[in-house]
């Protein structure tokens, strides 16, 4: 299997996307709702600010139409020095001062204020246009008396809204503005603007408060943002997986019909030929019998019989492969003595005229449970290769087995003091139809591919070392559990 | 090399030995003489035309043969690779009048179109599919 570095399965192309966009989209949210936090903060405190404004004003129309008209013709005067006279109600300008004054010491922080550019005398320190807001307030509520015009300074080191309003001369002050015998200005109009009603309020209470709740509906926001990535990252992922599945199966399948059409390529050709070889000799034994060439006729009957044995064992092989696809189910021990000497007695006619010695050692607690077939053939195939492959010019030659295990594996070894197999041909061993000594042995080129088949069924290793000295195949086993009753 | 009398030269490359007999026979059979050799697998044969000084000079009158009957499945080099690097040999040597006929039991058009495109190729005989005439006219047809 190829080796794809981690950062390349995290961070696939699919990903990248996914995580652009994921983090744009943060980035969008955090800066946004940082501008919407201060937008609708700072509409609160206006909100605040304007209903402390209306309240004041309406406050003061109210108390001159109630209180200040109905005393005009009374015992009870209406002007600025109230507090010593037991006869006297302060101004509606007072009033309002008073009470803005009152509400700031309540505590809320926020505090009223009134001024003009025509304060009564007695104001004069307090009540006109003392710092640049005011000036600039005064300037544009004196052109547009309906706007609002408001802004936020730092006072006394913290942020507070001054929030100002244009106060509008009422019919029912116009006379007294005109008549009072302070008045710093006469000729004033009904709708004239007065003066300003300024509130202010200090802006870090909601602002702190307000954020608090929107910072943690941004965190909310923010996680369900990162679960529905992570969502999303899993889907990809089970889609990746799903679509590298179907590859390696579509692999498989091309693997397996390139082995099937050069199965059927092979199993053809080598099945045909001894057929035509054959029908082509009996043509020429009688021939010869015509011609009397009797000899020839028998050397080619002989012949004819060979190629007969040969393509019986070919299919007899090709079945053997064939029946590696289909599982034995029955499970059974394994008797590996029996089976060495069955193998042996059935195949030392391989050797010829040349003594093998033949040694077999199994190294086992228990009989292994197994699927009898599939051992028999990968030990008969084993045992006739290394018989076929016998090198001559040895003085002495063995072929040894040997099964031994381990608490979870079998292993079966086949050595042998062979001619060995090419080097460059090694590669090649499991393939199907390969032979690489033609000339010590005519076998079908399947057994080795048959023994293979068998292995991979069994989900074990086959591995093979040759060289001129010989060559020992071993194969490791997973063993079967035995259910325990 | 068109003198009927001398013998024509032959090399057969098949890795059975029944194939290799049958042809021999069947060459026989035409009534012309020949000095036939015969390799078992593609690589001894390009072992003999690679070895291309000495076998000249041990065969000045049979060497290079003038007809191949070539196998396609052999062990160790099969038909087709033999055709590849045999072809690449040729380059700048004098093998001008060594034709190759193909000689196998198989008729799939795979193999016959990939035997054929070589120019030097001249003919696909299918195993037991021919009959002497047949042979024999095509000997002839090299001959002319």
């Amino acid at each position: 299997m190829r080796f794809i570095p981690w950062r390349d399965k995290v961070f696939g192309r699919s990903y990248l996307p996914v995580i652009l966009l994921f983090v744009g989209s943060l980035a969008f949210l955090a800066f946004s709702n940082d501008n919407n936090t201060r937008d609708l903060l700072a509409f609160a405190v206006k909100q605040n600010a304007t209903a402390l404004n209306v309240s004041l004003r309406t406050f003061r129309s109210l108390y001159t139409e109630e209180v200040v008209n109905k005393l005009k013709n009374s015992e009870f005067s209406v002007n600025h020095e109230f507090h010593n006279n037991a006869k006297a109600v302060p101004l509606p300008a007072n009033m309002t001062i008073m009470l803005g004054e009152r509400i700031k010491h309540a505590g809320s922080g926020s505090y009223a204020n009134l001024y003009s550019p025509f304060p009564f005398p007695w104001r004069k320190s307090t009540g006109g246009l003392n710092d640049s807001f005011k000036r600039e307030a005064w300037e544009f509520l004196s052109k547009y008396p309906s706007k609002e015009f408001y802004r936020i300074e730092t006072i006394n080191g913290e942020p507070h809204l001054r929030y100002a309003k244009a106060d509008i001369l009422q019919d029912s002050c116009v006379n007294c503005h005109n008549t009072h015998p302070q008045t710093p200005r006469r000729g004033w109009k009904e709708g004239d603007v007065r003066g300003i009603l300024e509130v202010t309020q200090p802006t870090n209470l909601i602002f702190e408060k307000g954020k608090q709740v929107v910072e943690k509906q941004l965190l909310t926001i923010m996680i369900s943002g990162v679960l529905g990535v992570l969502a999303i990252v899993l889907v990809i992922l089970s889609f990746r997986h799903q679509l590298a599945v179907q590859k390696s199966l579509q692999i498989n399948l091309e693997k397996r019909n390139d082995e099937l059409e050069q199965f059927s390529y092979r199993s053809s050709h080598d099945l045909k030929a001894p057929l035509t070889s054959s029908k082509r000799l009996a043509n020429f034994v009688s021939e010869d019998i015509e011609s009397g060439n009797l000899s020839e006729a028998l050397k080619n009957t002989t012949i004819i019989h060979q190629q007969m044995e040969k393509l019986e064992n070919l299919v007899t092989d090709i079945l053997d492969l064939a029946k590696t696809d289909v599982n034995q189910d029955n499970i059974e021990e394994i008797d590996f003595e029996s089976m060495f000497r069955g193998a042996i007695e059935k195949l030392s006619f391989l050797a010829h005229d040349i003594e093998v010695e033949m040694v077999a050692s199994v190294e086992l607690l228990n009989r292994p449970l197994g699927e009898k077939a599939r051992f028999t053939q990968i030990t008969e195939n084993l045992i006739s290769n290394a018989l076929k492959y016998c090198d001559r010019n040895k003085s002495e030659h063995y072929v040894r087995m040997k099964v031994q295990e381990d608490s979870k594996r079998l292993f079966i070894t086949i050595e042998d003091n062979g001619v060995g197999i090419p080097i460059e041909h090694q590669d090649k061993l499991f393939e199907m139809f390969q032979r690489f000594h033609p000339t010590l042995s005519s076998g079908s080129g399947l057994g080795l591919a048959i023994v293979k088949k068998h292995v991979d069924r069994m989900l074990g290793e086959i591995s093979c070392r040759s060289s001129s000295m010989g060559t020992e195949f071993r194969i490791e086993l997973p063993k079967i559990a035995r259910k325990i009753l | 090399m068109t003198n009927g009398k001398s013998d024509i030269s032959i090399l057969i490359i098949d890795d059975e030995q029944i194939d290799r007999y049958a042809l021999t026979r069947d060459l026989r059979s035409t009534g012309y003489s020949f000095r036939i050799i015969e390799k078992e697998n593609g690589q001894d044969a390009l072992d003999f035309f690679e070895d291309y000084e000495n076998q000249k000079a041990l065969n000045p009158d049979d060497y290079p043969p003038l007809i191949s009957f070539l196998d396609i499945n052999m062990p160790l080099l099969t038909g087709h690779q033999f055709l590849e690097k045999y072809s690449k040999l040729r380059n700048g040597m004098e093998f001008i009048n060594n034709i190759v006929m193909m000689f196998t039991s198989s008729e799939r058009e795979e193999d016959i179109e990939r035997s054929l495109a070589y120019p030097f190729v001249k003919d696909y005989l299918i195993k037991g599919k021919y009959n002497k005439e047949e042979l024999k006219s095509k000997i002839e047809k090299v001959l002319e």
